[in-house]
């Protein structure tokens, strides 16, 4: 991973048109912006980790017969 | 028997059919085919799916990969189940679903269902928004902590 120090209003560009920049440090946290184009989608990555991890799940096959068994059973 | 959701256009389109594992045969034509404007989150290969409800998995409707067809999730509508739910969406994501205010939009919820059915949980922290009338689908990922992934579907005290 490549590591750089940046202090407050400054900025990273990554590729053409995405930058980072930090706004604000108080004690442990970190205010990020991002401006980056439309298309490109940004996500805290616990959140996004957790979100796929959910996809996953559902689509494992036991979550479909459990529905249908269920319903029948209604 | 099952039917693909809206579509009663006109005029006649030459039919596909998949074999899904879990579903059987599926005809469809390229109208049906709901377009995933950014993949779901893990399943990066895939944009094109059927919305598949049947009177048999009512309230429940499936969400069919064309492309790889182990691949389908059982979704339910979340304003059936959770009548004030209405997340803010971003002008961004409304343009990118081709539509200019949220109530055009319908609003699915994946559903997990673990061992029992009765625990069954729906992300309402990452409903997939579904345009029905241009066949445009994303999963949105609410920057609302009032909203969990795991929501329990069905609660005693809630009327259903």
């Amino acid at each position: 991973m490549l590591v750089l120090t940046r202090k407050v209003n400054e900025s990273l560009i990554v590729g053409d048109n995405i930058e980072i920049k930090v706004v604000e440090i108080s004690g442990k946290a970190i205010k990020i912006g991002i401006d980056a184009p439309k298309d490109v989608s940004i996500y805290r990555k616990e959140i996004y980790e957790a979100i796929k991890e959910e996809n996953l799940q559902a689509s494992s096959k036991d979550n479909i017969i459990n529905l249908i068994d269920f319903i029948k059973n209604k | 028997m099952r039917t693909k959701l809206l579509k009663n256009g006109g005029e006649v389109m030459e039919k596909q059919v998949i074999e899904t594992p879990k579903l059987g045969k599926i005809e469809y034509t390229e109208d049906d085919i709901v377009y995933m404007v950014s993949p779901l989150l893990g399943f990066n290969h895939i944009n094109d799916y059927l919305l598949i409800s049947s009177p048999e998995t009512v309230p429940f409707v499936m969400l069919q990969s064309i492309d790889d067809t182990d691949i389908s999730f059982i979704l339910a509508d979340i304003n059936l189940f959770f009548k004030d739910y209405l997340p803010h969406y971003s002008k961004r994501e409304l343009k990118v679903l081709q539509v200019n205010n949220i109530e055009e939009l319908k609003l699915f919820g994946i559903v997990v269902i673990k061992d029992k059915p009765q625990d069954a949980t729906i992300n309402l922290k990452a409903p997939i928004a579904v345009n029905l009338e241009k066949r445009l689908a994303k999963q949105i990922i609410l920057d609302d902590d009032r909203w969990e992934i795991k929501t329990p579907l069905f609660k005693s005290d809630r009327a259903e």
